[in-house]
């Protein structure tokens, strides 16, 4: 059971997702029908499932909801603003009540108060089928199926008022059907009465509604009419032959004879005189349409979804290849035994095959987050009364789950930022000669084997001296530093700034930018920003595409081995040992006409060992600073499997994580940031 | 289900498994062992303090060992080839971890009667009371019963921290900077 609620609310919420930025590109464009159909759906399959696990009231609800998108299908009900504003609060209310599933009276009155406004807009309903439908979540079974129903009017029909149009139009209500209708027996072309009916009518119907749905269109006619409904194995269903036969024209039997002595079926049933040609043909399409459907379903199943659990315990397991991969490697190299090694490269092969396909599949496309910074652009420039669009760009840039998951609350936080300091309003921008609508362009695209994401608005571009001014006021600096406009810039990013004079509610609210740089920092990710007065602003995003695997340069001190994230190395360098170290390990060294300052790991690490004449200096750039790291020995290009160090080392300092070496052992992986900083505090 | 219930109450007797350290027989309840291992070597993160000893690599994990020792001011003493690392899992923070921890031998698993657990001693015992739940006597041998919660306690941690930046033979930049930080 909660395993069902779970995934209820889980499908819910994407169902939601769905319905928002349907109700997005409506509002651009409100003739879109496929949108106007798709909300439906979210809204119905949403109704049904609360149904199913007990949100009674939720099912109430989304039930209007569903109506109001009806109507709006049918075209019996325009859409404009209001409702779509209407329906993206409804939107919301969901989501609220997904977390109830008995309501308390407050949300149920929040509710109605939605529901009473969407009632205005709502044509006047007959109050029978209110009621019907009203009904009819918690009795549909969401298993489609699919059915057979052979009706057969008795003659008196339309003598009586009875007209089969009605009763096939309601069935296709039910679901996606198809009819087929021919004379009965009965017809002989010289007794024809024009009065009475001699139609008969085979429909296949595919529909989640169950048996008693299908039933009750009948209720007025079951008694007179011979009505048969049943239920298809889909994987028979298809048959010809099995269609005809049950459709009363071939006996069981013949049929079996006769497939015996035929190898083919439609074409040759009609020749051998068995059946007439067009009931050979009515078959023949209800074959393709069962076929057709089924196609449907395999095409729904191609998608399959997966608990994150599962795939991260894949990764670990991959990863565990990978490591017994490299020893193996290294096995082969040291037995220099052909066989062995032909062995290793072909377990190679397939590792790093595995490898590539386990990390693929938990690259969600950057797209799938674009849809609520939509909704937040929309609702922000509402209620700042600022006319904003949001463009978006390489919305099927693939990024680590785990990395888009956490990267939305610092981009939400950029664009409030650009909303509410950027992009001025209206007036403002009219006065200075720009478009009355401001423009905030969200990109993201592969840069150097890194995601880059850009966030751009045409604004007014941050407030030079009012920043200088705030950060002097806050001692972030002294009065008398001297900074350039881009140092200026930069200090938006230190804790507890915050420049807007009124704390509202969409910005600044003592979590600042520097919030925004820790946590891309903590995604071992770079956050820049670029500012022009009256021009806009410009932030881009530097991450890499996974965290779990990153390539590495590895450096050997005193016979432990350590690994530096290569997309950070500029360049390795000889030293010698002969410099002498400042009391916290640190040194300047000149290279390339500068002073870098350099970080000595076998002093700042207390490791044993004799120091080795000449040294080894990796140089190093965390941002826009240069530090040297200075080790015994460089070994090479390694690509590694990031490992936790788990709770008890949290904290360590200058140490983001562990990797397992071909041999078993283990090396640290260095956090260069950390580093950096606690070097540059020394100076 | 019910059975269950009425046993959890009545327990009678326990199951501990019982290493060495430093002379001293010590007991660890086995339902929190995952499985004793050789000593191996043991990689050292730098800028912790020395009762860290490390992380191994456990069929591609990565797991802490520490060395009780510290705790339990004993003798340091180097690894032997009875040295063993026992895998338990211990609750740091409200989430359960694997950690190994040091055994200069590890001895056996004994069936110990709840009569036989007596209140660990007030004084006269050089390991600190709260790290023991109770003291049992198994053939002619002392058992000291740990409490492993307790001894990978946040606060516990803290203070072993504290300690291992006071001892003149630990100071480095990295340790204060540690101890700084918590």
């Amino acid at each position: 059971m909660n395993d069902l609620l779970e995934t209820f609310i889980d499908e819910a919420g994407e169902h939601l997702a769905a319905l928002e930025s349907a109700l997005l590109e409506l509002e651009n464009n409100p003739g879109n029908t496929d949108h106007i159909n798709l909300a439906f759906r979210a809204m119905h399959t949403i109704k049904g499932s609360a149904g199913m696990v007990g949100f009674d009231h939720l099912s109430y609800f989304t039930h209007h909801l569903e109506n109001l998108f009806d109507e709006l299908r049918a075209g019996r009900l325009q859409l404009d603003q209001d409702i779509i504003q209407l329906v993206l609060n409804s939107r919301d209310h969901i989501e609220t009540l997904l977390g109830y599933p008995a309501p308390s009276a407050d949300l149920m009155a929040i509710s109605e108060t939605i529901l009473a406004k969407i009632k205005l807009h709502l044509p006047e309903q007959p109050s029978a089928r209110e009621t019907s439908t009203q009904e009819a979540p918690s009795k549909r079974s969401e298993i489609v199926q699919l059915y057979r129903i052979t009706l057969l009017p008795c003659a008196n029909a339309f003598r009586e008022g009875f007209d089969l149009l009605p009763v096939i139009r309601e069935l296709g209500g039910l679901g996606n059907c198809q009819v087929s209708t021919y004379l009965n027996q009965d017809y002989a072309a010289c007794e024809f009465d024009p009065e009475s009916c001699y139609l008969q009518s085979t429909m296949l119907l595919s529909t989640d509604a169950g048996e008693n749905a299908i039933q009750e269109v009948f209720i007025f006619v079951q008694d007179d009419w011979q009505i048969q409904v049943e239920v298809l194995p889909e994987d028979e269903a298809w048959r010809v032959g099995e269609l005809l036969v049950s459709q009363g024209v071939l006996s069981d039997k013949a049929l079996k004879d006769w497939l015996e002595s035929q190898p083919k079926t439609g074409q040759r049933l009609s020749e051998s005189g068995l059946a007439e040609p067009e009931q050979v043909e009515r078959a023949l399409s209800e074959q393709r349409y069962i076929r057709q459907q089924q196609q449907q379903k395999q095409q729904e199943e191609q998608n399959l979804k997966v608990p994150q659990r599962k795939l991260d315990a894949l990764m670990d397991q991959v990863g565990e290849l990978v490591i017994l991969q490299a020893s193996l490697d290294q096995l082969a190299l040291e037995r220099e035994d052909d066989r062995l090694n032909t062995l290793a490269e072909e377990l190679s092969r397939l590792a790093n095959g595995l490898r590539d396909i386990a990390f693929d599949i938990r690259m969600l496309p950057i797209g799938s987050t674009f849809g609520r910074f939509r909704r937040l652009v929309r609702d922000l420039s509402k209620d700042l009364g600022k006319a904003v669009e949001l463009e978006t760009q390489g919305a099927d840039t693939e990024l680590d789950k785990v990395v888009l998951d956490k990267l939305v609350d610092p981009l939400v936080h950029i664009l409030r930022n650009s909303l509410d300091h950027g992009i001025e309003t209206p007036q403002v921008r009219l006065g200075q000669g720009k478009t009355e609508t401001g423009t905030l362009k969200l990109s993201a695209y592969h840069h150097q084997g890194q995601i880059l994401i850009e966030i751009s608005d045409d604004g007014a571009g941050l407030n030079r001296d009012r920043i200088l001014k705030k950060a002097q006021e806050r001692g972030l600096v002294s009065p008398s530093a001297p900074l350039d406009d881009k140092d200026i810039y930069q200090l938006i990013f230190e804790p507890g700034f915050s420049t807007a004079d009124t704390i509202s509610d969409v910005s600044g609210r003592g979590v600042g930018m520097d919030v925004v740089r820790s946590s891309i920092e903590a995604l071992q990710g770079k956050v820049a920003l670029d500012s022009e007065p009256g021009k806009g602003t410009r932030i881009r995003i530097m991450l890499p595409m996974t965290l779990s695997i990153i390539e590495g340069l590895m450096v050997s001190v005193a016979g432990q081995k350590f690994v530096i994230p290569l997309n950070q190395v500029e360049e390795c360098i000889e030293t010698s040992a002969s410099e002498l170290s400042n009391k916290n390990a640190t040194r300047l060294i000149r290279h390339r006409e500068q002073l870098v300052p350099s970080l000595r790991l076998r002093e700042s690490f207390a490791l044993q060992g004799t120091q080795p004449p000449i040294e080894q200096t990796v140089i190093v750039r965390t941002g826009d600073s240069l530090l040297g790291v200075t080790v015994d020995e460089v070994i090479g290009n390694y690509q590694t499997v990031i490992r936790n160090l788990g709770k008890l080392y949290r904290d360590t300092p200058g140490v983001m994580g562990a990797t397992i070496l071909g041999d078993g052992g283990i090396a640290m992986i260095l956090d260069l940031a950390q580093l950096t900083q606690a070097t540059e505090n020394t100076f | 289900m019910q059975a269950n219930t009425i046993d959890k109450n009545t327990v009678s007797s326990m199951q501990v498994l019982s290493f060495v350290l430093d002379g001293d027989w010590l007991g660890v309840e086995i339902s929190g062992i995952q499985e004793v291992l050789e000593y191996r070597q043991v990689a050292k993160v730098p800028r912790t303090p020395d009762f860290m000893l490390g992380v191994i690599n456990l069929r591609g994990k990565v797991i802490p060992v520490v060395d009780l020792r510290r705790h339990f001011q004993m003798k340091l003493a180097e690894p032997t080839v009875d040295s063993c690392i026992i895998i338990v899992h211990v609750e740091i923070d409200g989430e359960e971890t694997p950690l190994g921890i040091m055994a200069d031998r590890v001895q056996e698993v004994v069936e110990i009667a709840v009569e036989d657990i007596n209140p660990p001693p007030r004084i006269g015992n050089r390991i600190n009371g709260a790290f023991i739940y109770g003291m049992a006597r198994h053939e002619e041998q002392f058992i000291i019963l740990l409490r492993l919660s307790r001894v990978f306690s946040a606060d516990e941690l803290h203070k072993v921290l504290e300690q291992t930046v006071e001892s003149p033979s630990a100071i480095t930049a990295g340790l204060s900077q540690v101890a700084l930080e918590d």
